[in-house]
C-alpha cells in the first residue's frame, strides 16, 4: 500500500480518493493528477487483482529460482518464494496505479509525477516500489505518450535512487521481484487501459478538447465548458510550462495563479454537471 | 451603461476569449439576458465565506500599518459550503462571500455591483464596495450583513447580486486594474493600504 494512501479509503470512503502531500504543496492544484495513482489502489483492491495475479506470479518466481539456483543455496526456501511474490505483487500494484493515472490524466500525470518525485525520494529505494527510473521507463515504454514532444528527451534519466544495502539472499529476492515486475509491466498497462476505456471512456484526457481551455487560461479566464478533470489539468500544466514556471504579471507565483484558474474551472465543471443531471 | 443586447454580445465575445469582451464564468444564460430588457446581469452566490474572529483581537484600527495588522489567518475564519448545503446569517452578523461567477473585464469596461431588492427588503445587505475597475479579473467580494430581525438562510448558487456595466468614454487610455483583490477565487480580507495623509492628521 502506498504511503500516500489512507488505509481506510476503499472500505470506509468508497467514493473518495485521498491524496497526502507535503504541506508546502497543499494549495497546488496541479498535483491533482497524482490522485489517478491513488485511485489505482482502489481499482486494484476492488477488482481483486492481487488474488488474480498471485498464481501467475508464484509460477514466475519458481521459474526464476530454477534458473538462478546455482547463485543461492537457500533458493528452495518457501519463505523466500513467499517474500519474492509479496514484493513483486506490491511492485506490480504500484505499476498498475501509475498506469491508471497516466491513462486517465495523460501528460499532466507525467508532469505532476516529475514535479513531485524527480530526482528522487531522497533516500534508499523502497523495496515495495519499482525503482523510480524503472517506473519512468514503464511509462515511456507502455504509456502511449510521446515524451520527447512534452519536453523529456530521456524521462528515466530524470530520476535517480540509491540502491539499498542488502544481504545476498535479500539481493536475490529483490532482483527476482524486479525481474517479475519488469516481465509483466506491459500487461499491467494493457489491463489498466482496458479498465479506463471501459469504465470512463469520455473522461480520459483529450489533447484537442483542452485547446479552448488553454486559450482562456492565457487570457486569465477559467474554463468555459470543461469536459473533464484531465482536460482542465492538462491545460493547467501546459499553461504553466508555456509561461516558463516564472511569475505572472502581477507578481504572484505562477503555480498559485494557475491553481486558482484550475480550481475555478473544476467548480465550473461541477456546476455544469449538476445543471445537466 | 450597456443594455441587455450589448451585454449579451460582450459576454459572448469575452467567453470566447476575445480581448474586447466581458467574460463571465460560469456562463449566464445569454438568450435570457438578450430577452430580459434589463441593463444588468444577475450573479449567484459562491461557496466560500469568511467571518471575522471576534475573540482574537480587540478592534481594527484604520491607522494600523500592514506590519502591525494581524494576519488574515488570525483575523478571519474560512468556510466552504458545498452546493446543496446552507449558511445561516443571524441578525447583526457580517460575513464576506463571493460571487460564483469569475468576471474578467476588458480595459474598456467598468461596472458596479448591487444587491437584489428582493433580499434587501428582507434585511440582507449585499454590497458596499461596489465599483469594478476596468481590467478587473476574478470573483467579486460581497459584504453580506443581516440587518433584519430574523436569521436568513443563504445557499451557494442562489441569485444574490447584479452587475451593471459601463463603457469608458476614453477607451484609448487603456486602464488596467492592479488591485490586490483581483485574480482570486475566494474572498480575501486584504491589507489596509497606507494613507500618508491620515498618518499626518493622526499625529497628536
Amino acid at each position: 500500500m502506498s504511503p500516500l494512501t489512507y488505509a481506510l479509503n476503499v472500505s470506509v470512503l468508497p467514493n473518495y480518493v485521498l491524496l497526502g502531500m507535503p504541506a508546502t504543496e497543499s494549495s497546488n492544484a496541479l498535483i491533482l493528477p497524482l490522485t489517478g495513482h491513488e485511485l489505482g489502489h482502489s481499482v486494484w483492491t476492488n477488482e481483486n487483482l492481487e488474488n488474480r495475479w498471485a498464481a501467475p506470479v508464484q509460477k514466475k518466481v519458481y521459474e526464476y529460482i530454477k534458473k538462478e539456483k546455482s547463485s543461492a543455496k537457500s533458493t528452495t526456501d518457501f519463505l523466500i518464494v513467499d517474500e519474492i511474490s509479496k514484493i513483486a505483487l506490491a511492485q506490480m500494484e504500484e505499476v498498475f496505479c501509475d498506469a491508471i493515472g497516466l491513462i486517465i490524466f495523460g501528460e499532466s500525470f507525467v508532469h505532476a509525477f516529475h514535479y513531485l518525485l524527480a530526482p528522487g525520494w531522497g533516500g534508499e529505494r523502497p523495496l515495495y516500489y519499482p525503482a523510480l527510473p524503472t517506473r519512468a521507463k514503464f511509462m515511456v515504454d507502455h504509456g502511449g505518450i510521446d515524451f520527447s514532444a512534452i519536453g523529456y528527451a530521456n524521462f528515466p534519466l530524470e530520476f535517480m535512487e540509491r540502491q539499498p544495502r542488502l544481504s545476498s539472499d535479500q539481493n536475490l529476492i529483490l532482483n527476482a521481484a524486479d525481474f517479475i515486475t519488469d516481465s509483466v509491466a506491459g500487461e499491467l498497462y494493457k489491463e489498466a487501459t482496458k479498465k479506463v476505456l471501459n469504465d470512463i471512456p469520455d473522461l480520459i484526457s483529450d489533447n484537442n478538447a483542452n485547446n479552448e481551455i488553454i486559450h482562456l487560461f492565457k487570457k486569465g479566464i477559467p474554463a468555459r465548458r470543461p469536459r473533464s478533470l484531465p482536460d482542465i489539468l492538462n491545460a493547467g500544466w501546459q499553461y504553466v510550462l508555456e509561461e516558463g514556471k516564472t511569475y505572472e504579471a502581477d507578481g504572484r507565483p505562477i503555480f498559485e495563479w494557475a491553481s486558482e484558474l484550475v480550481l475555478k474551472s473544476i467548480e465550473v465543471l461541477e456546476f455544469r454537471r449538476r445543471l445537466d443531471a | 451603461m450597456l443594455d441587455c443586447m450589448s451585454l449579451a454580445l460582450k459576454i459572448e465575445a469575452g467567453n470566447a476569449g476575445r480581448d474586447e469582451g466581458l467574460s463571465i464564468i460560469p456562463e449566464p444564460d445569454i438568450s435570457q439576458i438578450k430577452n430580459s430588457g434589463d441593463a444588468s446581469v444577475t450573479l449567484r452566490l459562491g461557496r466560500w465565506f469568511i467571518s471575522l474572529r471576534q475573540s482574537s483581537h480587540p478592534s481594527f484600527d484604520v491607522k494600523a500599518s500592514a506590519n502591525e495588522a494581524i494576519s488574515e489567518a488570525r483575523a478571519a475564519k474560512h468556510y466552504f459550503v458545498p452546493f446543496g448545503k446552507e449558511f445561516i446569517l443571524h441578525p447583526g452578523r457580517f460575513v464576506l462571500a463571493s460571487t460564483l461567477e469569475w468576471l474578467s473585464f476588458p480595459a474598456t469596461l467598468g461596472g458596479y455591483v448591487g444587491g437584489k431588492s428582493t433580499w434587501a427588503r428582507r434585511g440582507l445587505i449585499i454590497e458596499t464596495a461596489a465599483g469594478i475597475h476596468p481590467g478587473f479579473n476574478g470573483y467579486l467580494t460581497l459584504e453580506l450583513a443581516n440587518v433584519g430581525e430574523v436569521p436568513i438562510i443563504i445557499r451557494p448558487g442562489m441569485k444574490i447580486a447584479q452587475v451593471f456595466v459601463h463603457e469608458l468614454l476614453a477607451p484609448e487610455h487603456k486602464l488596467r486594474s492592479t488591485g490586490q483583490l483581483k485574480g482570486r477565487r475566494r474572498p480575501y480580507l486584504g491589507t489596509i493600504q497606507a494613507d500618508r495623509i491620515l498618518e499626518k492628521l493622526s499625529v497628536s
